[in-house]
């Protein structure tokens, strides 16, 4: 009855579903799978497991055989006296106790550390599996998709009614030795009367088997329940955690969150409960049933040691016996062994689900690929009749979409928000595919490239930028993982953005760890994070990307490193193939090149002198910021009044 | 050791709170089952000595005895489980509720900001778990301790010397809770590797992150660094298990030692017939019994002192949360309007611990009605003056004056019902769009008129009108029909947030148009001052946080700070005539425009 491991959780409905009679129990099915898989966790443990569960299976049965008999030749042996033949089996049963005891008790620890270290080694190996599932698709779709989070929360440690899969191997010992021991105790009592002995092998299993079915479908239902759970975690966590609660405090949600808590726990718990509660119909009559055997049973015995010819030492034997065959208990540890093994099968073919039918919105794996040239893009890449809309969604965010991008120079791309500039960055780095039309990269599908080759020529600063709770050298470093030991080459990347004076002011300088939640952890502000992700993808370029996406670099710069930025703009980008996407005009008038996306489509197109005379949106937006520093320069007496 | 109490109490508490029928039936029943074994020994030894002697009515009578106990216990067995998980979960969620009110209702922030207080709200969000286990542990525990009892009587009944074994049973605890030691001081030496191995795995499994990790080729790199961060956790788990084994394997040497000890000395009783053939039965069933009594108070004996160690912690919590209330002995109203304005009074603000002032004797006068504009570099002080002004902390010296009031005296609550914000790291609640922009004022969600108000406020009209559901649509890609937003969107509707309430003394807009286009942002510009104009029948103060000179060169007053001081303050013509930082910085941004 021992939870630690867990907190208990999971929820139902009636809809455990009727199977046909001869398939396998869901939990046995289940079993089954985390069997054949602890082998490959840990081969020696799980031999080492087995041959604990047999000796704690057997030897409490040896145990119970030679107390028995040793009660058996008690009276002999007092009758005839110390020195006898009597007397000496008896000290021969005494030290085959002995040595069984000591057996049994010695490999109980064995068991335990087997057990809890090859569960651990379970979750993570399970972990490790959904790793590279999820990491296998070169696309993103499927990590939005609620149905796989759901999964991915299973095993990620750390959550609400998590049913760790190691639960299932803490149990399946303990319950393994219980169900083989009261088996092997059965037999014992075929000795005695083999028809008892059938009714008794008949009825447990029966009884158990009914059990581990509800069990299982309560984990069933339960896991049904994950995206609601998950739901309830996201509200307490945003509680708990740090990043709302400024506003958390400023509105006085606290008990609005705790009521919504509150109310959805109960829906995702509430028919966990119901389902859970044992039927009545279910627990009187298996009751009743062993109320029935042991009746006879301990009757039977009686009459037979005192009516019949059962000697004491068989009474003890088959008394022992008849005691341990009721140890097929009902405790905790079943209810985890069904529990917690649900989910494992689920777990093992994710990355067969996942490879077998890509996403709505990825590219299927199973495409072939073809090398991309070591210059790639030497010329253009190009949008061609490009149209997108996200997965479970059906506004389309691009439609027919055209563009050229041309090698080796530097793009700008502006509009309002949500008009999709973001997307095409996605597209162009093949975290989604068109769903309409083709991206070339000088005239090949970019459908066709191996995508990893292609990505190494993309290095990118997106908006919301990864904060690794790793050292300075690792966040930048990871731009390029097969470089990361090359610190001057990170120098580099860190001067040119302005913020090597930063990491070299860090207590522990390179090897600081960017996060409070570690030990001699520091954070940083947005704006030197913003700088160290640069850092990161300008690490790539050093590497020998080609292709810079740079989306909103200086959002969170202040004045002067914002300035030093675009004045370095023109070095930075240098030969590469840049796309910017910005809302500060400062840095956009630096690109080569600047286009206007409107409605899905590219409405101006030119430099920055072109655009303003073209006198169109960009000259109107331009000229709008513009407007606001200029009238100072002119006009001294206006001050604070607005163009 | 009142604290310790105190602990326990609090966390049993939760079990009787949130499931009393159930907790008391599981402690109830857990003690029952606590005395089978020994009864089960009991009846066995009745069982036998009536076989000896020939009288059928006892052994029919013990036999069915034993029978009944038997089903009882199954009965028991199977309504004892659905108790066990239903006090866990239910105290789980009961202990959530009280971590959500303790951690999210502290009105300051520093528990979620200070490396000393950091560290053991993380501990308490990573173990929350086990202060649902009170009941279950404390259950467990006294159930084995019953049953310790109830065997060392029927042993000593036997002969007094068996209650060596009972002896032995003590050392084995011992032994074993040194062992369990090992595995608990091994899981908090890997409390940090743990939480890096979770922060990578979630690096790894989130959409946002995934971008990086394929544009970068880390995906692999990930997998690897979080294999490497789970084999320390899992090395030094696994070890301090193997370890703990050891001594347990030592314990479990003599234990059967005692047990083989106990049965040759019942034996030579019986031989030499000072015991009865029933209590050589008997003394073999309480050897057994013995071995399972040691392991169950070990175990939950562990169990609980974990739980304890959490517990400990929870009060903490509420101690600290009490503290960290900011003492209002006689409490002020919070003005219906501001008549003045807000005074900084030489507002002084350390780090804890160190002589270095974030903010060095600030003084100025926000007037009533008027936009003030916060300008200064990065580490100027900006985000602190700000946290001040909200009352998330209190400065250490000087008093910042609500139309002459000292705020010290104003209960934070109230402030905050009286203050809106947009932050520049807002937060993304992934709820009904109008629960995201609604939050603003709880009571306010299901009214559409003030919902989209506020967002022709923001400008963010458009957003809602676009989403399939309207209002009414569920954000966030990962909750099932859920819809994705940019984050120029995402801003848009914090800022839609910020503009519901229609009465605050103090608007913050810390950098809340940094993902604006400029458009937007003029747009946006102009309802501000609009509002802020309109403010002027309550006399709010807006305060504007931003690097965008073109924006702050419109605000009433504009302060300047520099190292925690006030380098310059004044309106945009004043300062430009200074020729000092401020015209410095804005001639460097302003040359972007030429």
């Amino acid at each position: 009855m021992n939870t630690r491991e867990g907190a208990a959780q999971a929820s139902a409905g009636q809809g455990g579903g009727s199977r046909p009679p001869w398939r396998l129990p869901e939990t046995a099915r289940s079993i089954l799978v985390v069997l054949r898989v602890l082998p490959e966790v840990g081969r020696a443990r799980t031999w080492t497991l087995a041959v604990c569960v047999i000796l704690a299976a057997a030897l409490p049965i040896g145990i119970a055989v030679a107390a028995g008999q040793l009660i058996g030749t008690i009276d002999d042996a007092v009758r005839a006296g110390p020195g006898s033949a009597a007397a000496g089996t008896a000290t021969a049963l005494l030290v085959a106790i002995g040595v069984m005891v000591v057996v049994e008790r010695a490999a109980a620890p064995v068991m335990g550390a087997s057990a809890a270290t090859l569960g651990r080694d379970l979750d993570r190996y399970l972990q490790e599996r959904v790793l590279t599932a999820v990491n296998r698709p070169g696309g993103i779709a499927h990590l939005e998709d609620p149905a796989i989070q759901d999964e991915i929360r299973i095993v990620r440690g750390l959550g609400m009614s998590a049913y760790r899969p190691s639960q299932t191997v803490e149990a399946l010992p303990a319950v393994l030795a219980n169900w083989l021991g009261a088996l092997g105790s059965v037999a014992v009592l075929f000795a005695f009367e083999w028809w008892l002995g059938l009714l008794w092998l008949i009825a447990w299993p029966l009884i158990v088997y009914r059990m581990q079915r509800d069990y299982a479908r309560i984990g069933e239902e339960g896991y049904k329940q994950s995206t609601e759970l998950r739901g309830v975690e996201y509200t307490r966590d945003l509680a708990l955690a740090g990043p709302a609660a400024k506003e958390i405090r400023v509105w006085g949600i606290n008990n609005w969150l705790v009521d919504r808590f509150e109310r959805s726990w109960r829906r995702a718990i509430g028919p966990v409960a119901a389902a859970r509660r044992p039927s009545p119909l279910a627990v009187l009559a298996s009751s009743g049933t062993i109320l029935a055997l042991n009746v006879v049973s301990f009757s039977l015995l009686a009459y037979g040691a005192i009516q019949g010819n059962l000697e004491i030492g068989a009474l003890a034997v088959f008394v022992n016996a008849l005691i341990n065959a009721n140890s097929f208990a009902v405790g905790d540890e079943h209810f985890y062994l069904s529990y917690a093994s649900v989910t494992v099968p689920k777990l093992l073919t994710l990355e067969e689900r996942l490879s077998a039918s890509a996403t709505a919105g990825e590219r299927a794996p199973q495409a072939l690929t073809a090398a991309v040239a070591p210059d790639a893009p030497a010329k253009a890449i190009r949008f061609e009749g490009v149209s997108f809309h996200y997965p479970r969604s059906e506004r389309p965010v691009l439609s027919d979409f055209d563009l050229e991008i041309t090698a080796g120079r530097s793009l700008a791309i502006v509009g309002e928000n949500g008009a999709g500039k973001t997307t095409l960055v996605k597209l162009l780095s093949g975290l989604y595919v068109p769903t309409g039309g083709r991206i070339t990269v000088d005239d090949a599908d970019l459908a066709t490239l191996d995508p990893q080759q292609w990505r190494r020529r993309v290095a990118a600063l997106f908006q919301d930028f990864s904060r690794y709770h790793l050292p300075v050298r690792d966040n930048i470093g990871l731009g390029a993982p097969e470089h990361a030991g090359d610190l001057d080459m990170m120098r580099a990347a860190a001067e040119k953005v302005g913020v090597l004076d930063v990491i070299e002011a860090l207590p522990h300088g390179w090897d600081t760890v960017l996060s409070r939640e570690y030990e001699n952890g520091v954070d940083l502000s947005g704006g030197q994070w913003q700088r160290i992700a640069l850092a990161r993808a300008l690490f790539a370029v050093e590497a020998g990307a080609r292709v810079l996406v740079l989306d909103e670099p200086t959002a969170a710069l202040d004045v002067r490193a914002e300035a030093d930025l675009y004045e370095r703009f023109l070095d930075l980008t240098e030969g590469l193939t840049t796309i910017l996407i910005s809302h500060r005009f400062s840095t956009v008038r630096r690109a080569e090149r600047i286009i206007v996306v409107r409605d899905g489509l590219v409405a101006e197109d030119g430099t920055h002198e072109e655009l303003l005379a073209l006198g169109g949106r960009y000259a109107h937006m331009f000229n709008l910021q513009a407007g606001r520093f200029r009238t100072d320069s002119v006009a001294t007496g206006e001050g604070g009044a607005d163009a | 050791m009142r604290d310790t109490f105190r602990a326990f109490a609090t966390t049993i508490g939760f079990g009787f709170r949130a499931a009393p029928w159930h907790a008391a039936f599981q402690i109830v029943t857990e003690i029952a089952l606590g005395l089978v074994g020994p009864f089960t020994g009991y009846s066995i030894k009745l069982l036998l000595d009536a076989a000896v002697a020939k009288d059928l009515d006892l052994a029919l009578t013990g036999g069915t005895v034993l029978s009944v106990t038997i089903a009882v216990l199954l009965v028991a067995m199977y309504y004892n489980a659905h108790c066990i998980f239903t006090v866990i979960e239910r105290t789980q969620a009961l202990a959530d509720r009280k971590l959500m009110n303790l951690i999210g209702g502290i009105d300051g922030l520093a528990h979620h900001e200070r490396p000393e207080y950091l560290d053991q709200i993380y501990r308490l969000r990573e173990e929350r778990e086990s202060l649902a286990e009170m009941t279950n542990a404390s259950a467990g525990f006294v159930a084995a301790m019953v049953s310790f009892a109830a065997t060392s009587v029927l042993l000593a009944q036997v002969h007094p010397a068996l209650l060596s074994l009972a002896l032995v049973a003590g050392v084995s605890m011992y032994i074993s809770s040194k062992a369990n030691d090992i595995r608990v001081e091994a899981q908090e030496d890997t409390s940090e590797p743990e939480r890096l191995r979770r922060h990578l795995y979630d690096v790894g499994t989130t959409a946002g992150a995934g971008k990086e990790l394929r544009v970068f080729g880390l995906t692999k790199e990930i997998v690897r660094r979080h294999h490497t961060a789970s084999d320390e956790v899992l090395q030094t788990r696994n070890e301090a298990d193997w370890r703990a084994a050891r001594l347990k394997g030592i314990d479990a040497l003599i234990n059967a030692g005692a047990f083989i000890g106990a049965i040759a000395l019942v034996l030579t009783l019986a031989l030499n017939g000072q015991a009865t053939i029933g209590d050589v039965g008997l003394v073999v069933q309480l050897a057994v019994e013995m071995g399972m009594v040691v392991a169950g108070t070990v175990g939950y004996g562990g169990d609980f002192l974990w739980t304890l160690k959490q517990a400990r912690r929870f009060i903490w919590l509420e101690q600290y949360a009490k503290s960290a209330v900011k003492p209002t002995p006689e409490p002020l109203p919070t003005p219906k309007r501001l008549a003045h304005g807000i005074d900084l009074d030489a507002v002084t603000f350390h780090y804890p611990g160190t002589d270095r002032p974030i903010l060095d004797n600030v003084s100025a006068h926000l007037p009533a009605g008027s936009v003030v504009a916060l300008v200064g570099e990065n580490g100027a002080g900006k985000t602190t003056l700000v946290k001040l002004l909200c009352d998330f902390y209190q400065p250490d010296g000087g008093q910042i004056l609500v139309d002459g009031e000292d705020l010290a005296r104003v209960p934070t609550r109230q402030w905050h019902q009286r203050v809106s914000t947009a932050f520049q790291d807002f937060a993304q609640f992934e709820f009904l769009a109008r629960e995201t922009v609604g939050v603003a004022s709880t009571g306010k969600i299901n009214d559409d008129d003030v919902l989209n108000g506020a967002l022709a406020r923001a400008d963010a009209t458009s957003i809602v009108a676009a989403l399939p559901q309207g209002l009414d649509t569920q954000l966030g890609t990962t909750w099932s029909e859920g819809v994705d937003l940019s984050g120029g969107q995402w801003q848009k509707l914090a800022l839609s947030r910020g503009l519901v309430r229609e009465d605050p003394l103090l608007v913050v807009f810390d950098e809340p148009t940094a993902a604006l286009d400029p458009q937007t942002e003029h747009a946006l510009f102009e309802r501000f001052a609009a509002a802020a104009r309109a403010g002027h029948e309550h006399g709010t103060v807006t305060l504007l946080v931003s690097h965008r000179f073109s924006t702050v060169r419109m605000a009433d007053l504009i302060i300047v700070l520099e190292n925690g001081r006030i380098r310059e303050i004044g309106d945009h013509q004043q300062l430009m005539d200074r020729g000092d930082l401020y015209a410095e910085l804005y001639e460097l941004q302003s040359r972007a425009y030429r």
